[in-house]
């Protein structure tokens, strides 16, 4: 893992402005991705991790908006400014080539009247204006060379299972040999064993081509065993950026910490202990930091003003008063 | 000995499917399980989607009749009691569902359902229902004022689930049929539900089926184990020495595909033994033999026929032919 | 700026409400001016364009466009709201037993009674029916014979609706909380059902309206009575667009198209309003 930046989010803010509401998922996020990592967004339902994929992706329409910050793209030769950047523009130049985005029930998007190989090809013709039939050879070798059986090529979507189709999706979002490929939930419909087995070939895949990829998913073990960084996120906000290891030996943040030691363990049947309450309304979020009705820690600071992300070692940062000195 | 609190005979259902519904496949097939009545106990049964757990629980709960088999409540077949038996049997049994939203009918109060547990099931009178009502909230972290009145649509979640909850405990079952009920819950919020669950069995005495996908949360709550797959059980006994020496091929490749954060990427050095297949096909439901032959590496001939259940060690039996050869 | 919210929240539906309103007052106050039975012709001079004495126009028949127009709103209203009584009362009653028995033989029954009547042609049916019997037919005698003939399609969906009631979460909820069949259907069926009369009801209207106006059209049924229908067969009987007597066919359309359009808006308002409060 080099320690090239592909991708940069200043204090972003974006939410949904819905009646006269404004729904703040994605609060003052900072975030730094690096060329070839596996970086985790772990958090609950409703934490805005799927808002913070779509505005790093750039698919930005309303009733979402962004309201400050940048989301800088950088390849080897240029840089976008994804945020500025019109839908036709991101279609162009960026969408595809460089980022990829794998939505939640992404298998669903199969055209079950279109066979497999036809979903390729017609990719591939829409970007480039090479001859049909060579588009044909290159796409059945590319299958091939993902693991693919070759029967599926000529199938249609609805004869296969779950997980052959997820893998499809992530193949077709790899044509193009992206830069950053954003996963939300992938193996959120997958039984558990196909959830296995998808992952063992996804990370075979990574570990091959190299892409930066951004993992979001509420599981914390799927987070525990693929990826190299996590992101915590709470109510809009990143509470806690750290390796992987080291999140999970020794969380920081209060609500990494509840997180991590609610999770039942198998052979493990002491008693654990949850978080009371439930999380904000992000449309009238608490005063303060936004995780302090229910922090066992929190303190009178907490209450009044929000904590910045400190910065505790390199790639390690907390937004917590617990470790911030004033 | 006295009757099991509720057991399924050899129970078996058929679902219709296909043009005209003629076709037919077993979402249950030869199911035998038995919840004791001497102490409680909280019995798992874990299977993925598709296995029949939930088909199980709506037989379990007289929502279904079984095609073949009998489902009885203390010795007695539910599809044969006289109207006072189902009456008792609906206060002894209680339900916990998987969607709490669905739980509760949006156009009613929630409070409309623990007021009839407590008048036309325990029979109190207005005053002694509140009461009882308000003590039995305290036990899942709530107090009746901030229920009164209230309809689903203001609660979030994992607060319609306690109430849920509530609700089963107000009747003082005997038993709680609990079907997934922390799946859609946050994870943050699922090991309270789950403790609560716990002090059910241990403090209030109720016996407690919880069915589940997630072996992890069985194994916090449960005692004992069925593992189903595909709509017959392939192993079962107590939960520990289960996940501790799983046996059947299903149950080996089942924990081994439950990502555990302990394990780092160490996790996946481990080799999954089962071959893969790519497509489907509803064929290998109406399978004669061995329901997991098709993904088996140890099948063998006599896998074609139907193994059944035997006891390999003390409260650990299988289903399989491979541990038949060793006895 | 709340308040204006508030107004312009289905505002679509309150001004169909409205412009319904209007119609109906019309079609009830009007007739009460002239005393006369609006079969009778000759009543007034023929043909003459629309005037301060007859706003709307007379028609060759000489009759009161203004007057006409009235009575057939009125006359199409009150079948093609008796027709959906008779109609949403049938479907309903078939449907919802089809829904909720467990007996699978009677169910079955029922299922191929719905589908029979929902494939039979009624179109054909309904204009053999009304041809043969068209002097005994009056309002109530065709509102019956289209309700009979067409509540195949909203009892399937009844039968839907109950059925799927019956397997909601809630509806177990109910039995473990020790309610009466009774108390289910009535606490936690009933605002479905409601809704689902209200939309079928409204629907049926359109539908049966249509039924009817096509009939007339076709020169079916009992011509004497004004509705939409008829005065449609008369404007082409007298050739009323070729003579260029555009005010007898184009109020009353105008009106039937504002009326229909308007029941149409309701409808969906209905609809989208009773999804949105089930979630």
């Amino acid at each position: 893992m080099s320690n090239e930046t592909v991708l940069i989010l200043n204090n972003v803010k974006a939410g949904y402005a819905i009646k006269r509401k404004f729904i703040d998922a994605v609060s003052g996020v900072s975030l730094e991705l690096f060329h070839g990592e596996i970086f985790g967004l772990a958090g609950e339902s409703g934490c805005g991790k799927s808002t913070l994929l779509r505005v790093i992706y750039g698919f930005v329409e309303p009733p979402l908006q962004i309201i400050e910050g940048s989301v800088i793209l950088k390849t080897k030769d240029e840089k976008f400014e994804i945020n500025k950047l019109g839908i036709e523009e991101l279609k162009k130049r960026v969408w595809w080539r460089y980022i990829t985005w794998i939505l939640q029930g992404a298998m669903n998007v199969l055209n079950p009247t279109m066979r497999i190989q036809d979903h390729f090809i017609e990719m591939m013709m829409l970007y480039s204006n090479v001859d049909r039939k060579e588009v044909q050879k290159f796409i059945l070798e590319y299958l091939r060379s993902l693991g693919l059986p070759k029967e599926v090529a000529n199938a249609y979507p609805t004869q296969l299972s779950g997980g052959m189709k997820q893998r499809i999706v992530i193949a077709l979002a790899l044509l193009f040999n992206p830069l950053i490929v954003l996963a939300d939930e992938p193996t959120s419909a997958l039984d558990v064993v196909t959830q296995r087995v998808l992952l063992e070939h996804l990370l075979a895949v990574q570990k091959e081509k190299r892409f930066t990829l951004v993992l979001v998913s509420h599981d914390m073990d799927i987070h525990g065993v693929f990826t190299d960084r996590i992101g915590v996120m709470y109510a809009g906000k990143i509470v806690e950026i750290a390796p992987t290891e080291e999140l999970f030996n020794e969380p920081m943040h209060p609500y990494s910490k509840a997180l991590i030691e609610s999770l039942p363990r198998v052979g493990d049947k002491t008693i654990r202990k949850g978080l009371t309450g439930s999380p904000p309304d992000l449309s009238n979020p608490p005063p303060g930091c936004r995780f302090h009705p229910r922090c066992p820690y929190a303190m009178d600071i907490c209450r009044r003003e929000e904590p910045p992300q400190t910065t505790i070692d390199k790639n390690r940062y907390v937004s917590c008063w617990l470790y911030t000195k004033r | 000995m006295s009757n099991p609190l509720l057991s399924l005979d050899n129970v078996s259902k058929y679902f219709g499917y296909g043009v005209i519904g003629l076709l037919r496949f077993p979402a249950v097939d030869g199911v035998n399980l038995s919840i004791g009545s001497e102490k409680p106990e909280v019995v798992t049964i874990v299977g993925e989607s598709g296995s029949g757990k939930t088909t199980v629980a709506k037989i379990m709960l007289r929502i279904l009749k079984p095609t073949h088999g009998v489902v009885k409540y203390l010795g007695k077949d539910l599809w044969k009691l006289k109207r006072g038996d189902i009456r008792r049997f609906i206060k002894d049994v209680q339900p916990i569902f998987q969607d709490p939203m669905d739980t509760f009918n949006p156009f009613e109060t929630v409070d409309s359902y623990l007021i009839s547990v407590a008048r036309s099931l325990l029979k109190l009178d207005k005053d002694e229902s509140i009461e009882r009502i308000s003590r039995t909230l305290e036990f899942v972290g709530l107090t009746f004022d901030k229920v009164k009145g209230k309809r689903p649509n203001e609660f979030s979640g994992g607060e319609l689930q306690r109430i849920s909850i509530a609700r089963a405990l107000l009747a003082q079952p005997r038993l709680l049929i609990a079907d997934e009920p922390v799946s859609m819950i946050d994870a943050s919020l699922r090991i309270n539900i789950l403790n609560y669950l716990r002090r059910a069995k241990d403090e209030l005495n109720i016996s407690i089926v919880y069915i589940t996908h997630d072996i992890a949360t069985a194994n916090y709550v449960g005692d004992k184990i069925y593992v189903m797959y595909r709509g017959s059980v392939v192993e079962q006994g107590d939960i520990d020495k289960v996940i501790e020496n799983p046996l059947h091929p299903y149950t080996k490749v089942l924990l081994e595909s439950l990502p555990d954060y302990r394990k780092g990427r160490e996790w996946f050095k481990t080799r999954l033994a089962q071959s893969t297949q790519t497509v489907i096909e509803i064929r290998e439901m109406l399978l004669k033999g061995c329901k997991y032959l098709s993904y088996c590496p140890f099948k063998t001939e006599k896998c074609y026929e139907r193994p059944f259940m035997i006891e390999v060690e003390k409260n650990h039996y299988i289903s399989c032919w491979i541990y038949h050869n060793n006895k | 700026m709340e308040e204006v919210n508030n107004m312009v929240k289905y505002l679509d539906m309150k001004m169909s409400i409205a412009i319904v309103i209007v119609l109906i007052l019309y079609s009830i106050l009007v007739p009460f001016t002239k005393s006369y039975d609006p079969r009778t012709w000759n009543v007034v001079p023929r043909d003459t364009p629309p005037s301060l004495q007859y706003p709307f126009g007379t028609t060759s028949t000489g009759q009161d466009v203004f007057l006409l127009t009235a009575w057939a709103l009125r006359n199409t209203l009150l079948l093609g709201t008796i027709a959906s009584i008779m109609l949403v009362l049938i479907s309903f009653t078939i449907g919802s037993i089809a829904g909720a028995t467990r007996n699978s033989l009677l169910r079955a029954i029922l299922t191929y009674l719905i589908d029979s009547f929902c494939i039979i042609p009624f179109l054909p049916i309904l204009i053999m029916v009304a041809s043969l019997w068209r002097e005994r037919l009056g309002i109530i005698g065709t509102a019956l014979i289209i309700a009979v003939l067409g509540w195949g399609g909203q009892s399937r969906n009844v039968r839907s609706v109950i059925m799927g009631l019956r397997e909601r979460t809630f509806t177990y909820t109910a039995t473990f909380s020790g309610y009466s069949i009774f108390k289910t259907i009535y606490k936690s069926y009933l605002p479905y059902i409601v809704q689902w009369l209200s939309v079928a009801f409204i629907f049926g209207i359109i539908f049966c309206t249509g039924l009817e106006t096509t009939l007339s059209v076709f020169g079916i049924t009992s011509l004497e009575n004004p509705t939409i229908g008829t005065i449609i067969f008369w404007t082409r009987e007298y050739q009323a667009y070729l003579r260029g007597l555009w005010w007898w066919y184009t109020f009353p359309l105008i009106f039937f198209i504002i009326l229909l359009a308007s029941l149409y808006i309701i409808v969906r308002r209905l609809i989208s309003i009773f999804i949105i409060r089930e979630v």
